[in-house]
């Protein structure tokens, strides 16, 4: 197991998800034919976009600004210092490693779209380093919008590098996915560098989303506001940890999840504050709801403070849609299925709210809530 | 349009009322007065549909198409669509759902039950503010969220651009006038006296005589201990405000 860079139940402080059956599969290596099984979705045919097909970079699909920034192939396996989760790839499949540079301010945002070709028993292991600049500022956008065969392991990493008072913005959209999904995230800020995430991520059949923010830098902030729906049978494993590595740092997570049908959702918060970190300002919510009995919640936010001068403070909530409140919409005709989806929705507003700046997505994040609620309306029809 | 026969109900295994047998024809106003505790509310509440109260004996039948059905078959959303709507003594507060949304969707509800078509949000825009217009309402209450931050008369007039909105055939009032100063008493009685119709009929719950002088009814109802214990015209309502409601709990007893 320890080889194939899985972690065990054993080495994992959270024991929530199950990835031990990868290491039992045959796994296909993807090629650059699968580019030409996929088609652009005309909604981002406009946009500046770097396009992965089975975790491949598509140049014919891409379309990168003419300055700014660049994007290459890079050799060399990539490091993890982290303890949870994954922490490298399944060796004897190949990783595909992209070093995006931003030289400059990026006027537009810059979407990174993951396509699949729809091959079956695919090992996806895209890598991509993103390293801003002093002074820049930049809006990447990652979708992961369709539904890659159930045979599929996607398990993709994303490497910020932020220079002194660079300011980037990260919009996350990850629709359900069949098979198995693990998406790390991590960041290094410098420092009054900024990092701001929005995401929304719908699970798949083995998941697991991994953010992890180191603050180096003084006066370098972080945000995550995040949204995770499960439904069905699928997963959803959300793992946040802001690194107060040093002084007058600031962290915020706000994390608000809706479980439902028999969907397993489970939230690792962190915040650690180092000894030398004085006046860290970390702050962690997370809040559930859960639309019904078979469906799961577990939430685990968790502090480490080295440092008596802090600021911190957490809370995290697991429940239920009050009943007064469905009775009230039913009393003015409105199904119950559908005052469900009013009250989840205004549940999600505070993670929705970020996605509004930026129309396209706020469409996606509705569309996506949709296709959550549908299935519960046609069965509750 | 409604009859209640024989009904009792319970709430947690405790029975609430005690066989209340009413009839309210369209076009009516009925008033229910009563001591706290009689079970005023409760009998709102069954016939919108609560589902924590259960009706354990006797039934409320409602004219669907023309046929009277027994209410215990149908959910609070169906019964909605069929007409029936309550306005809550404590309206409430839905953080996160503007009213316009909250509206909407209420409308459409209602729209599509009956072989309508759906209003999109510009269609239903004009239609929602002609209604605050006829009734006086500030257009700005559409964009607020549904309840919140809204003072005991706004939350009562917002009930009424509610059933404005959805056109009920049976209201049930209750308490429509508890927390209202005059002005606001004033207010929403005009309100209500703008959505009645000759089709529409009203069951107007109140401990107090005042709103009845602007609303004025067909019957009045005393409840006590869970059952009508006198029934009479609106000069009833006078003689419960001279008198207390002790001569009528005397004279059942």
């Amino acid at each position: 197991m320890n080889q194939l860079a899985v972690p065990s139940r054993k080495q994992e402080g959270w024991k929530y998800q199950r990835f031990a059956s990868l290491q039992d599969r045959t796994w296909q290596t993807p090629d650059a034919s699968g580019a030409s099984a996929w088609q652009c979705p005309e909604t981002w045919a406009k946009v500046h976009r770097i396009v992965l097909v089975d975790g491949i970079f598509s140049p014919a699909h891409s379309h990168l600004p003419t300055a700014g920034c660049t994007f290459e192939s890079q050799t060399g396996q990539p490091t993890f210092e982290t303890k949870t989760g994954f922490h490298g790839f399944f060796p004897e499949t190949p990783f595909l490693s992209y070093r995006l540079h931003i030289t400059q301010t990026l006027t537009e945002p810059l979407y990174v779209i993951h396509g699949f070709s729809g091959r079956s028993g695919l090992c996806i292991q895209p890598h991509i380093e993103v390293q801003t600049d002093a002074k820049t500022e930049s809006t990447l956008c990652e979708l992961l919008l369709e539904s890659q065969d159930p045979g599929t392991f996607w398990n993709s990493s994303l490497q910020f590098q932020l220079a002194e008072k660079s300011h980037c913005q990260y919009f996350h959209i990850q629709a359900p996915a069949a098979g198995a999904l693990v998406h790390q995230i991590q960041i290094q800020q410098a420092s009054q560098s900024q990092w701001q995430g929005h995401s929304l991520v719908t699970g798949a059949a083995q998941h697991r989303t991994q953010l992890e923010v180191k603050l180096l830098g003084s006066h370098a902030t972080a945000s995550t506001v995040g949204i995770f729906l499960g439904e069905w049978k699928r997963q959803v494993d959300w793992g946040s940890s802001m690194v107060h590595a040093t002084k007058d740092t600031g962290s915020r997570q706000l994390v608000k999840g809706i479980a439902a049908d028999h969907a397993h959702c489970a939230y690792r918060g962190m915040v650690h504050v180092h000894p030398h970190a004085s006046r860290a300002d970390g702050k962690m919510h997370n809040h559930n709801l859960v639309l019904d009995p078979t469906a799961q919640v577990q939430t685990l936010p968790s502090f480490q403070i080295e440092h008596d001068q802090v600021v911190c403070n957490h809370g995290a909530t697991v429940g239920q849609l009050r009943e007064d409140e469905l009775f009230y919409l039913e009393t003015r005709a409105i199904p119950r299925v559908q005052a469900e989806h009013l009250l989840s929705r205004a549940f999600l507003e505070a993670g929705l709210a970020g996605f509004q700046a930026m129309p396209p997505l706020a469409s996606l994040a509705t569309a996506c809530l949709e296709a959550f609620f549908a299935h519960r309306w046609k069965k509750g029809n | 349009m409604l009859k209640i026969k024989d009904l009792h109900a319970a709430i947690n295994g405790e029975t609430v009322l005690h066989g209340i047998n009413l009839e309210i024809n369209e076009g009516e106003i009925h008033a229910i007065m009563g001591p706290n505790g009689s079970g005023k509310s409760t009998l709102s509440k069954i016939i919108a549909g609560h589902p924590a109260y259960k009706i354990t004996q006797g039934e409320i039948l409602y004219d669907i198409n023309l046929h009277p059905v027994s209410l215990a078959t149908l959910p609070a959303d169906e019964r909605a669509r069929e007409g029936i709507f309550l306005a809550f003594q404590y309206p409430i507060e839905v953080p996160g759902v503007s009213n316009f949304e909250f509206l909407r969707a209420a409308f459409n509800a209602v729209a599509t039950h009956q072989g309508a078509e759906e209003l999109d949000s510009f269609d239903f825009q004009q239609l929602v503010e002609k209604k605050l217009k006829e009734l006086q309402m500030d257009p700005r209450f559409l964009a607020r969220q549904v309840n919140v931050d809204f003072s005991g008369g706004e939350k009562k007039r917002n009930e009424i651009l509610q059933m404005a909105v959805l056109q009920p055939r049976l209201a049930l009032l209750d308490e429509i006038d508890s927390g209202l100063d005059v002005d606001a008493l004033q207010q929403v009685a005009a309100a209500l006296n703008h959505v009645k119709t000759p089709e529409n009929a009203y069951l107007l719950i109140t401990h107090y005589h005042r709103i009845l002088e602007y609303v004025k009814p067909h019957h009045v109802h005393i409840l006590a201990g869970g059952r009508i214990v006198h029934s009479g015209d609106h000069t009833l309502a006078l003689e419960v405000e001279k008198h207390g409601y002790e001569p009528f709990l005397r004279e059942r007893a």
